[in-house]
């Protein structure tokens, strides 16, 4: 087992581990052992996987969901961020809104799906409201109990020294808030991205969803799979831009440096 | 006027007055689109009263709570044994942080689609969407459980079964509770996609129907309904959660104090 402490070993264990899975995926689809419409082999979802980046489909299909998840996510930081902070900057605010927002927090929002269908029709600003109403609320409440942690001293002296509630948003509440921001944009992210898709999915509205749903329609189940996979990985490079994004605008927080 | 009177009202006057005003100025209203809230109360209402609704809401519910419970039960068990071996973890972990990056909500065409329009596929798709919170959680609670005490239960030759049940299951629990939160938000999402998908039963299908048929009140009343599910649902688990850890915020209160 030594063979496993190094660095290396362990990388070399990790993509046995992952090879072997495949593989044993691979056996149970080819002998028929699974259902091949629930797991398709990986070698036949490998084949779409290589060939989805050359159609033009498939990036427009990846440019709406994409356009649509990002403007949600823009505008519910607008809304959602000054709405937080105002929200966690006082107690009685706080306590007034809290049953409002735990309500709109809990709402699953592909509820409002046939709603939001039948008032906008399935067009792509159907899915900028739906990634909006997903994504404020993460945002929102991070914001609050970022401007909730605020420490009283710090706050005592910018009301003491009469600094206008304007400065005091900016060089205050701001700063303090800002990690707690950060962490709410990043799990709003991939939250905008998973709801679109889903909205898209089931109200056949352009994007990876609706191509989801074609290629499930067509009974082309390694292509539903290939698809999959790749709303996944938009998922996964869109949270780690975010982190690094986020390492490089929060350097100076004591927050990250007491992380380094 | 008492303390939790004016707790109370502070909690509760915003959300009146929103409501209030709904209900008024939607009152005389015309557009098809934005019908009487007095209107979806009352569509709802009958349909609660003598429709299908109660039969739709047990059935969503009761594959949510079949499907939550595998996952925990799947999600817990799978997550102790990662989180007590950390080599299996380490090699499982590029796996593992692929699986979670799917979106579960795109594998419910494939599990409909493969296993038909029943409970049963909505059940795996919901029990699929909730098991990674709670095991990336288990294993990451287990991982936390202080050194001191697993030396202190090994020096006294506790059998590895108490040992579990009595040592590392209970020093996991907050984290393990946390996850299974997360996971009955993820359930509720996947519970209502599952059923707009394709289903012929269901407080999803509820909603799909009436808008097919432009009932628009209908359509509002059963998305309020989900709203609220969702709410209650996610309430009465933190009141439970508390009641059910109440031996660890005390301890965390006291801790919180001597320190």
């Amino acid at each position: 087992m030594h063979v496993l402490r190094s660095r290396a070993g362990i990388r070399i264990g990790q993509l046995a581990v992952a090879l072997s899975i495949l593989a044993l995926w691979e056996l149970c689809a080819r002998r028929g052992w699974v259902d091949a419409s629930l797991l398709p082999p990986p070698s036949q979802i490998a084949q779409h996987v290589a060939a989805l980046p050359m159609e033009t489909e498939f990036w427009k299909a990846v440019g709406s969901t994409l356009a649509a998840a990002l403007t949600g996510l823009v505008i519910a930081v607008l809304v959602g961020v000054p709405m937080g902070i105002a929200i966690g900057a006082s107690t009685a605010v706080y306590r007034s809104t809290r049953l409002l927002v735990d309500m709109g927090r809990s709402f699953p929002v592909v509820a409002l799906m046939p709603v939001l269908v039948l008032l906008m029709g399935t067009t792509p600003k159907m899915l900028v409201v739906v990634a909006t109403l997903a994504t404020v609320w993460p945002i929102l409440l991070q914001s609050s109990y970022g401007a909730r942690s605020v420490e009283p001293l710090v706050s005592d002296t910018a009301r003491a020294f009469q600094i206008p509630a304007r400065y005091r948003f900016t060089h205050v509440m701001l700063p303090a808030a800002a990690p707690y921001i950060a962490t709410g944009i990043r799990i709003a992210a991939t939250f905008a991205l998973l709801v679109t898709i889903g909205v898209e999915l089931l109200s056949a509205t352009p994007g990876l969803g609706r191509e989801i749903a074609q290629a499930q329609e067509g009974a082309n189940f390694p292509l539903v799979m290939a698809y999959v996979f790749y709303s996944g990985l938009l998922g996964l490079v869109l949270s780690a831009l975010l982190v690094r994004a986020e390492r490089r605008l929060l350097a100076w927080h004591p927050s990250s440096r007491v992380a380094e | 006027m008492s303390r939790q009177v004016r707790h109370a009202a502070q909690a509760l006057w915003l959300p009146v007055v929103f409501f209030g005003w709904w209900w008024w100025t939607s009152a005389g209203s015309t557009s098809i689109y934005f019908p009487p809230l007095a209107k979806i109360v009352a569509v709802t209402w009958a349909d609660l009263a003598g429709g299908p609704l109660p039969g739709f809401i047990a059935f969503s519910l009761g594959n949510l709570a079949a499907g939550l419970a595998l996952a925990i039960v799947v999600g817990i068990s799978l997550g102790m044994v990662l989180g007590w071996y950390p080599l299996a973890l380490r090699l499982l972990d590029p796996v593992l942080q692929f699986f979670r990056a799917m979106p579960k909500v795109a594998l419910v065409p494939l599990f409909i689609g493969a296993l038909g329009i029943g409970a049963l596929p909505k059940i795996y798709s919901i029990a699929l969407g909730c098991v990674w919170p709670i095991l990336l959680n288990t294993i990451d609670g287990v991982r936390g459980v202080e050194p001191g005490q697993l030396e202190m239960a090994r020096a006294y030759r506790i059998p590895l079964g108490l040992r579990l049940r009595r040592v590392i299951l209970p020093a996991a629990a907050p984290q393990i509770v946390a996850g299974v939160r997360v996971a009955l938000a993820i359930g509720v999402v996947v519970m209502v996609v599952s059923e707009i998908y394709g289903a012929q039963q269901g407080v999803g299908y509820y909603v799909l129907n009436a808008s097919r048929a432009f009932d628009v009140a209908q359509t509002w009343g059963g998305t309020l309904l989900i709203g609220l599910i969702g709410y209650v649902l996610s309430t009465s688990f933190v009141i439970a959660e508390r009641w059910f850890l109440r031996w660890h915020y005390l301890r965390a209160r006291v801790l919180g104090l001597n320190a």
